[in-house]
């Protein structure tokens, strides 16, 4: 939803299973802090960040709505009511966890059941707990993946803020840029 | 409850029902402009209440992306908007959680309700079980890992105690067979200082291990009374030559220090207690040691000789008869079988000597493939 020119309202979800560090970058991003303590989301907690990027020569004022939803399992849906008009979707899987990485999959074609084709970026979360061979391990398994390698990937690591913005301000880009097209 | 000024029963209802339930709400124009009327509905967001009307998206953001849906509402084609189980932070620390509705109304002016139900009370709940659960399954994750690892590791290090023991059998076993060879050459010294012996010792030592296999020992047992049995005329090499070599009869005297030997070689064996060395010991002093006590050097009797000694006797006696010696010729073995059979209960253990009947016609092969090269 626009708000006066130029200026957007980018409802972004974060998928992913449980305990895979959704809240944590959400809580890094938007407010810059982190804790070590696992809290599971129940629901739905929506996050605002406003943010300035540059396109097509143009700036733009974009408040990112963060839609931190609890992680799917048999006991807890997602439900589409959460998915249904979001312009993006971060999908986090923990790098110490291969099952979330698989997982990945799902995730994504539950997202774009409800949202259609809209930006998805991966975050393969959680790398400061991985050596430089794992971390090396795991971008050629992600390249080499037919579905994962046509997605912008970002390993990153709330605990250390490592690509934490890039990963955020890219889905945004990325989101106005499918919305307007 | 008392009626208070100016309040109807269906109010007292009305409010009775809300506290219950806490249900808040605000009126919504076709602008979707909230207009603040409601109180307790700003305050349960924790909102200070405005004073002009203000976009509804800019309080209920999680409406934003349901601009099709509301128009859909506006138009009559749908009935309400659902966003259930919204967490909000409302104080500092304190998690609300809500659901959200959208409903119409039949007011012209307000054609949208949105209404807030607090479900706090019951997600604070559930948000506890969800918490204990995922933290459950990643412990158990965890744990299944963790195991992984350690059966990974159990299985590196049994091989490598595998190799060790292996390396540590071959380091005993070469320690071993030095400790025999050394025995084995000095055993020989002793016998080159008395020439009439021969291959006493290989004969006497084979011996041994058929009686002591006979008489049902262990492998173990068998294997130190072979190598025990070689060292029992060691003291030898302590009797002066004028007596250990000595043609004729010995006296008195020099017979009192012939039977040293058996003390002598207990010693040189001693301060080592190793099985072999205390086997050795055993049979070096006990060899001359009869049944009936009447032996040397501790006249003992019956089973207080060492079993290791009771069958070295016999193997001893027994090769002695049927050797050559510079006074006299070697018996028929049927001869030395019957003495030794004569000598059953006074000299010999009579279990020993029945075994040794029993294996004699080995005990003959034996003396025939290892004869003295001087007979």
């Amino acid at each position: 939803m626009s708000i006066g020119k130029n200026v957007y309202k980018q409802k972004i979800v974060m998928l992913g299973d449980f305990a895979v560090g959704k809240t944590s970058l959400v809580n890094r991003y938007v407010y810059n802090i982190f804790s070590e303590k696992y809290i599971a989301t129940l629901g739905v907690r929506v996050s605002k960040k406003d943010v300035t990027l540059t396109l097509n020569n143009k700036t733009i004022n974009v408040t990112i709505l963060l839609w931190d939803i609890n992680s799917e399992d048999r006991f807890q849906r997602v439900l589409p009511q959460y998915i249904m008009g979001a312009n993006g979707a971060v999908i986090v899987a923990d790098v110490t966890r291969p099952e979330t990485i698989e997982n990945l999959k799902h995730h994504i074609e539950y997202f774009r059941t409800y949202a259609g084709g809209k930006g998805i970026v991966l975050s393969l979360n959680k790398t400061d707990l991985i050596n430089y061979d794992q971390f090396g391990f795991l971008k050629q398994k992600m390249e080499r993946d037919a579905i994962f390698s046509k997605m912008q990937t970002f390993f990153t690591s709330a605990k250390e803020n490592q690509n934490i913005e890039d990963l955020f301000i890219n889905l945004a880009r990325l989101s106005i840029v499918s919305k307007e097209g | 409850m008392f009626l208070r000024k100016g309040e109807s029963m269906s109010d007292i209802v009305y409010n009775a029902i809300r506290k219950r339930v806490k249900v808040f709400f605000e009126f919504i124009d076709s602008e979707l402009m909230i207009h603040p009327t409601q109180n307790d509905f700003w305050e349960y967001l924790n909102i200070r209440i405005p004073e002009n009307p203000v976009p509804l998206t800019d309080i209920i953001f999680e409406l934003v992306g349901k601009e099709i849906e509301i128009t859909l509402l506006l138009k009559g084609e749908k009935k309400s908007i659902n966003i259930p189980a919204i967490q909000r932070e409302t104080e500092k620390d304190r998690n609300t959680y809500f659901d959200l509705e959208l409903i119409t109304c039949d007011r012209s002016d307000y054609p949208l309700i949105v209404i807030i139900e607090d479900r706090t009370r019951i997600f604070s709940y559930q948000q506890k079980l969800v918490q204990s659960r995922n933290e459950t399954k990643l412990l158990q994750k965890q744990l299944a890992e963790k195991n992984k690892a350690l059966e990974k590791l159990n299985t590196i290090i049994q091989r490598q105690n595998l190799d060790l023991e292996k390396r540590v059998r071959e380091r005993t076993q070469e320690l071993q067979s030095a400790r025999i060879e050394i025995i084995r050459r000095l055993a020989q010294a002793a016998e080159y200082r008395d020439p009439e012996t021969g291959s006493h010792i290989v004969r006497m030592s084979k011996t041994c291990v058929l009686l002591a296999r006979e008489i049902g020992l262990s492998e173990k047992d068998c294997d130190l009374i072979y190598h025990g049995g070689s060292m029992h005329d060691l003291g030898k090499i302590a009797i002066p030559d004028a007596i250990l070599l000595k043609p004729g009869p010995l006296s008195s005297k020099e017979w009192q220090i012939m039977k040293q030997h058996t003390i002598r070689g207990a010693r040189l064996l001693s301060d080592n207690d190793t099985d072999l060395m205390i086997t050795g010991r055993i049979i070096a002093r006990s060899h001359h040691e009869r049944w009936d006590g009447n032996g040397y050097p501790d006249g003992i009797s019956g089973e207080n000789i060492h079993i290791f000694a009771r069958i070295c006797a016999l193997a001893d006696v027994f090769d002695a008869l049927v050797s050559d010696r510079p006074y006299k010729k070697a018996w028929p073995f049927e001869r030395a079988i019957s003495t030794i059979e004569e000598g059953s209960g006074t000299q010999f253990d009579p279990e020993i000597v029945k075994a040794f009947l029993d294996i004699s016609d080995k005990a003959i092969k034996l003396q025939q493939d290892f004869k003295d090269k001087s007979t």
